[in-house]
């Protein structure tokens, strides 16, 4: 039987591009984050040289996610009743409070490191590393909960997201650690590259493990979901879901991780393909899942969001991402050329005046 | 409300009514009708299916406002309060209906009210008094000897997405499935929804 749809009305995509660089930031916010306390939390004295640069990022990039969700309300100017008027019952309130406490929370704990003073700041983190990581859950409970979304509504979300978050968090230190290395003259621990290098492989493989059971349980699901599972693995999006996410974006980072243990580049090109990867993931769940029609019986067509109806047209919406992504990249800049990013606090002397040195030689 | 798609001739006359009472700006709807077509000549069939916000018992948009600006009537209307909206499309992702939209002149969420100005003012919904088969039915449904009771109870009634345990407030009678549900179009994934 052929089922022809005469006329419906869909109201296109609620959230675009602008939703789909919030996760992202968030989550490579919080990846960065969970790095950064892996020396003055868990003791990994070999992770210290990058605990610095790792707590900026995480800073950077939470005030970039606060930009994307500004950017893409249509009314920001009423943003404070999202403070007055808390829905405990609403994710995206509880998102709200929770980045404001994580911000918070991370700009005390990066004074604790950048003053050297490594049992506060290990009290910090120990308070932080749950708000960090209830930050980016939240971020899969926004997603997760719609009932009316099959590519969101599974249980999988929120762990997804976290896992996927610390996966990208470490992509991108070792990216920066490499960059610095070449362009600043900083000489990059190479052994702390390497051994970031193992906990990616590994997390990579926990992230396709669940991206894995998702795709399974989709298929044998209901009609939505199915057609989910389809449109993902067949459709329209296999090139960005297959293509980018699984293979470029997890697939072949873990088999250059796995057999180049010893060479940097190689690291920093499986560095890239998996931050390209992640994104490519907040891609797939956010505009493949609007992309199942919730009451019609076909696709929604990305077209952006329309200016007659959104506010942002495509393009407008491209360089909106475009713009924060480059605030985001000159406070990074800014902050490594002020801020003395590659001492190594609680270390011997003669290694400090290197790094002055070598920060000196970045100017 | 009841909606008796035995008596529904799909003129789309409460779609005209919705958007010239409510203001409703072009490119969005409060209130339309699906159409389909299904089988192959010589039987086939065009069935329909008026659509508005359902006015769920259960409200997932009133959940996910994070500002509390939507909410729900003592009476069970949900409205939106635009005094304390954000724009954050919450609801709009939230609503398995697809019954919310952003305004292009307001910039606020927006959607079906059950037309809560005249409903207050003691008149029917435009759609409803406009209906010219008499298809739709309003009324209090807590009301046992309200007509839209009397209708509801002593007909087979059905909701959209009864799953969603969202507990909808339009029902529906003598509708059919593959207009009520989610359907792929054609043979194979690919096809769009007009």
């Amino acid at each position: 039987m052929t089922i022809t749809s005469l006329y419906n009305i869909d109201h296109g995509m609620a959230y675009g591009l602008i939703i789909v660089a919030f996760p992202f930031f968030t989550g490579l916010s919080a990846g960065s984050f969970v790095v950064s306390t892996l020396s003055y939390v868990f003791g990994q004295e070999r992770y210290k040289p990058i605990a610095r640069t790792s707590v900026v990022l995480a800073i950077i990039l939470l005030f970039m996610a606060l930009l994307t969700l500004f950017a893409d309300m249509t009314q920001p100017a009423n943003f404070y009743w999202a403070i007055f008027r808390i829905n405990p019952y609403s994710m995206f309130s509880l998102a709200g409070i929770l980045i404001g406490l994580y911000l918070l929370m991370s700009l005390i704990y990066g004074y604790f490191i950048f003053n050297d003073n490594a049992p506060k700041a290990r009290i910090m983190g120990i308070l932080s590393i749950p708000v960090a990581l209830a930050v980016h859950a939240d971020t899969g409970f926004v997603f997760g909960l719609n009932y009316g979304t099959p590519i969101w509504h599974t249980a999988l979300m929120p762990v997804l997201f976290v896992v996927s978050a610390i996966v990208s968090g470490l992509a991108l230190l070792i990216v920066l650690t490499v960059i610095k290395d070449r362009l600043f003259s900083v000489v990059a621990d190479k052994e702390t590259v390497y051994s970031l290098g193992k906990l990616l492989a590994a997390f990579i493989l926990v992230d396709l493990f669940l991206i894995f059971t998702d795709l399974v349980t989709m298929a044998y699901s209901g009609q939505e979901e199915y057609d989910a599972m389809i449109l993902l693995t067949k459709g329209q999006f296999v090139v960005p879901f297959v293509g980018i996410e699984i293979f470029l974006g997890a697939l072949i980072p873990v088999l250059i991780l796995v057999l180049a243990k010893k060479n940097l580049i190689g690291h920093f090109i499986a560095g890239v393909l998996v931050v390209i990867g992640v994104f490519a993931m907040r891609y797939n769940v956010v505009i493949a899942g609007q992309t199942i029609s919730k009451t019609g019986t076909g696709l929604v067509e990305f077209t952006g969001l329309t200016p007659t109806s959104f506010g942002y047209s495509h393009t407008a919406e491209i360089l909106v991402v475009i713009g924060i992504f480059a605030l985001g990249v000159i406070l990074f800049l800014a902050s490594a050329k002020y801020l003395n990013l590659d001492v190594v606090p609680m270390q011997a002397n003669e290694k400090t005046v290197t790094s002055t040195e070598s920060g000196q030689g970045g100017k | 409300m009841v909606i008796d798609l035995r008596k529904c001739v799909g003129c789309h006359s409460c779609a005209v009514a919705c958007k010239s009472e409510n203001n409703v700006p072009l490119g969005v709807h409060r209130s339309w009708v699906k159409q389909i077509e299904k089988g192959t000549y010589p039987n086939v069939a065009m069935p329909m299916l008026p659509r508005l916000c359902n006015h769920c018992t259960n409200p997932p948009c009133v959940k996910a406002c994070p500002t509390k600006a939507s909410y729900q009537r003592d009476d069970g209307v949900i409205m939106i309060d635009t005094k304390y909206c954000i724009g954050c499309k919450a609801c709009i992702a939230a609503c398995p209906y697809d019954a919310r939209f952003i305004n292009p002149k307001t910039m606020l969420a927006d959607k079906c009210s059950f037309c809560d100005h005249r409903v207050d003012e003691g008149l029917e919904p435009a759609c409803i008094s406009t209906c010219i088969g008499r298809a739709r039915i309003f009324g209090d449904i807590d009301d046992p000897e309200s007509e839209v009771s009397r209708i509801k109870n002593t007909n087979n009634v059905v909701v959209l997405k009864h799953e969603a345990r969202t507990l909808p407030n339009v029902f529906y009678i003598n509708p059919d499935s593959d207009v009520m549900m989610h359907v792929t179009e054609g043979e194979e994934q690919g096809g769009r929804t007009e």
